[in-house]
């Protein structure tokens, strides 16, 4: 699994970790059933503490994108790509809520709001090649 | 499983200083970082440890046995490097090295000259001729060598350049892999625990104020900038609080707390700001003991 | 205790070449010196002895050693037992000398001799040994010891100029052969200094820093 994690974020090692896992899971990367490395094994590979990791195993663990069989280790969820979807909206809606507030305190216009939407996904979508 | 080591009111006396009562319990497969300023008695604590210096009071137990000098298997399962390195100075670092395999049952020569190599260190010189940060190297290969279930480390990573200090931290992830190792890490330069403490202890003046696993820290505080009118304000959780005008800036230990409280003022243009572990330390041992007991 | 024992030998082994060189140097201008008799040939290795020693002594403890042992899992009683077994064996190196000599110079030999040779071995143990007890009391951190110490260390190197001089005085060597040279009293020094070796073993089991 590739992670990148750095110390000069705002971000928190745990966030950073849980956010680039639930990434590659909701982005079908890692499939149903796959397994993850162990917390052991994880904390050594990223340099990071053994908290760190458990703490956002257990977290995506509550979150229903993983889960841990006793003795095996933790492995990926079934989900259908619904739920997938459905997870995703939840969490963009989650993030962007605040912001939009935000800027409609500021006194945006609704419209406002919607070109600016449009024009990030002008220039982040096409690199993701996102165009469902 | 047993505690790596757990020190039970321990005490030791000094003409103008005083341990403890010390207690502190370490758990295979952590990582505890010993933080505090000088002359708070990190390094007295390691001492008492390794056996160095006798306890005036209380007991330690190191895997399970108690510190015997009479017994000294216990020391077997100890590695240390501490605040000096000590050697058979004339002799080079392989003599050294040789030296010390025959007193461990578990000691490994390849394992010692693989780390010679990675840390690059010039086996075959005398060791009063290694500069400090080659005599630092040494010591942990020494102490690395026989595959100990606890290492004690006072302050390893002085005089360590950067690239070295960088493969030091990777010998040391590798060697909690198994998780029945345990590490007790004293330090002042807390970028090199950052990433590698599972928990932190702070001790001060002898007294141990706080011991708190490293992400709660990081997790709970904060510094917060917000608009409210009025100078007296209380809220809870502060640990610092400045303001100019209606402008405030506090440094929370109890992110959600204050932050609700904020929210019940009705202040405006809240922001927070994450806080670094070095920064969290600061406030730690300047502030009160509120601030400590606070976070139990 | 034996890997100790054989790094301590190794470790000092220029040194001690230097030392029985010089010993050896002696051994043969006494042998071929008429006038300079056993007396003085044994002070001189006695001499060179102490000076071994005492090089030795404070390079170990600068280089902190009882810190470098305390750290391995041995007892601390092996080491003592290495320290004594070390002066011990360097001692009796040049008593080897001092028969030798006599081999050399057998009219030197009295009936006494034996038991001089024993005597004194035994009595520069005992001094050496108390050094060591001197230095190891340091480490107990209460005032009533530290006074004490003090006290011994000047007693010792009284005994020492004291006997020193013993040399210059005729009837006191008559003395000596008379009373000195002799089993019963060769027997109690022994006797003596494995009180001081047992002594110097307690006082550095009880030292409460191993620091230095």
């Amino acid at each position: 699994m590739l992670l990148t994690l750095t110390d000069l974020s705002a971000e928190p090692l745990q966030s950073q970790i849980i956010r680039q896992i639930r990434a590659s899971i909701l982005a079908g990367e890692l499939e149903a059933g796959a397994s993850l490395p162990s917390i052991r094994a994880l904390a050594t590979e990223q340099r990071v503490s053994v908290i760190t990791v458990q703490r956002a195993y257990e977290s995506l663990e509550r979150e229903g994108l993983i889960h841990s069989r006793r003795g095996k280790g933790f492995f990926v969820s079934e989900l259908r790509n619904q739920e997938k979807k459905e997870m995703a909206r939840q969490r963009l809606e989650e993030n962007i809520g605040p912001h939009i507030m935000s800027a409609l305190s500021e006194g945006m216009r609704i419209q406002d709001i919607r070109a600016v939407v449009d024009s990030v996904l002008k220039h982040n979508g096409a690199k993701q090649g996102v165009t469902k | 499983m047993t505690a790596a080591f757990s020190m039970r009111d321990l005490v030791k006396k000094y003409p103008d200083f005083q341990l403890g009562p010390l207690n502190l319990v370490l758990e295979p497969g952590t990582v505890l970082g010993y933080i505090g300023p000088n002359g708070s008695g990190k390094t007295t604590t390691m001492h008492l440890l390794m056996g160095l210096i006798k306890a005036d009071d209380g007991t330690a137990e190191i895997c399970g046995y108690a510190q015997n000098p009479d017994e000294p298997v216990w020391k077997a399962d100890i590695g240390y490097v501490g605040d000096e390195q000590v050697f058979y100075e004339y002799w080079s670092g392989e003599k050294n090295l040789e030296f010390l395999s025959q007193f461990y049952p578990t000691w490994s020569n390849p394992r010692a000259a693989g780390l010679a190599k990675r840390f690059d260190v010039p086996l075959k010189k005398p060791v009063r001729e290694l500069s400090k940060g080659n005599r630092v190297k040494l010591a942990l290969i020494g102490a690395l060598a026989h595959r100990p279930r606890l290492l004690l480390l006072d302050e390893p990573t002085s005089g360590l350049d950067p690239v070295v200090r960088s493969e030091f931290l990777d010998v040391l992830f590798e060697y909690m892999e198994s998780g029945e190792t345990a590490i007790f890490y004293s330090t002042h330069i807390l970028s090199d625990i950052s990433r590698l403490a599972d928990e932190l202890a702070f001790i001060d003046n002898g007294r141990l104020k706080l011991r708190r696993a490293k992400d709660d820290l990081t997790d709970r505080w904060c510094k917060i900038s917000f608009q409210l009118p009025g100078n007296n304000i209380r809220l809870p959780g502060i640990a610092t609080q400045r303001h100019e005008g209606r402008d405030h800036q506090v440094v929370s230990f109890d992110r959600e707390m204050t932050l609700r409280h904020l929210g019940v003022l009705g202040a405006e243009n809240v922001e927070e700001h994450r806080m670094g572990i070095e920064e969290i330390a600061v406030q730690i041992l300047k502030g009160g003991d509120n601030v400590a007991d606070s976070q139990s | 205790m034996w890997p100790i024992l054989k790094a301590e030998f190794r470790y000092t082994r220029d040194a001690l070449i230097l030392t029985y060189t010089i010993a050896v140097l002696f051994l043969i201008a006494a042998v071929l010196i008429e006038s300079w008799g056993f007396y003085n040939f044994m002070w001189n290795t006695t001499i060179t002895y102490f000076i071994f020693m005492w090089i030795v002594g404070a390079a170990g403890i600068n280089e902190k050693r009882y810190r470098l042992y305390t750290v391995l899992p041995v007892q601390p009683k092996e080491f003592a037992v290495v320290d004594t077994l070390y002066v011990l064996i360097v001692q009796l190196g040049m008593s080897v000398l001092w028969v030798l000599y006599l081999l050399f110079k057998p009219d030197e030999i009295m009936p006494g001799t034996l038991w001089l040779i024993v005597a004194n071995n035994a009595l520069i143990l005992i001094v050496i040994t108390m050094f060591g007890v001197h230095y190891h009391a340091g480490f107990f951190e209460t005032k009533r010891y530290t006074r004490l110490n003090w006290l011994l260390l000047v007693t010792v190197i009284a005994a020492i100029i004291a006997w020193s001089q013993v040399g210059n005085s005729r009837s006191i060597i008559r003395l000596m052969w008379q009373y000195y040279a002799s089993a019963p009293v060769a027997v109690a020094l022994v006797l003596v200094w494995i009180g001081a070796t047992a002594l110097s073993c307690e006082v550095f089991r009880r030292r409460k820093s191993y620091l230095a």
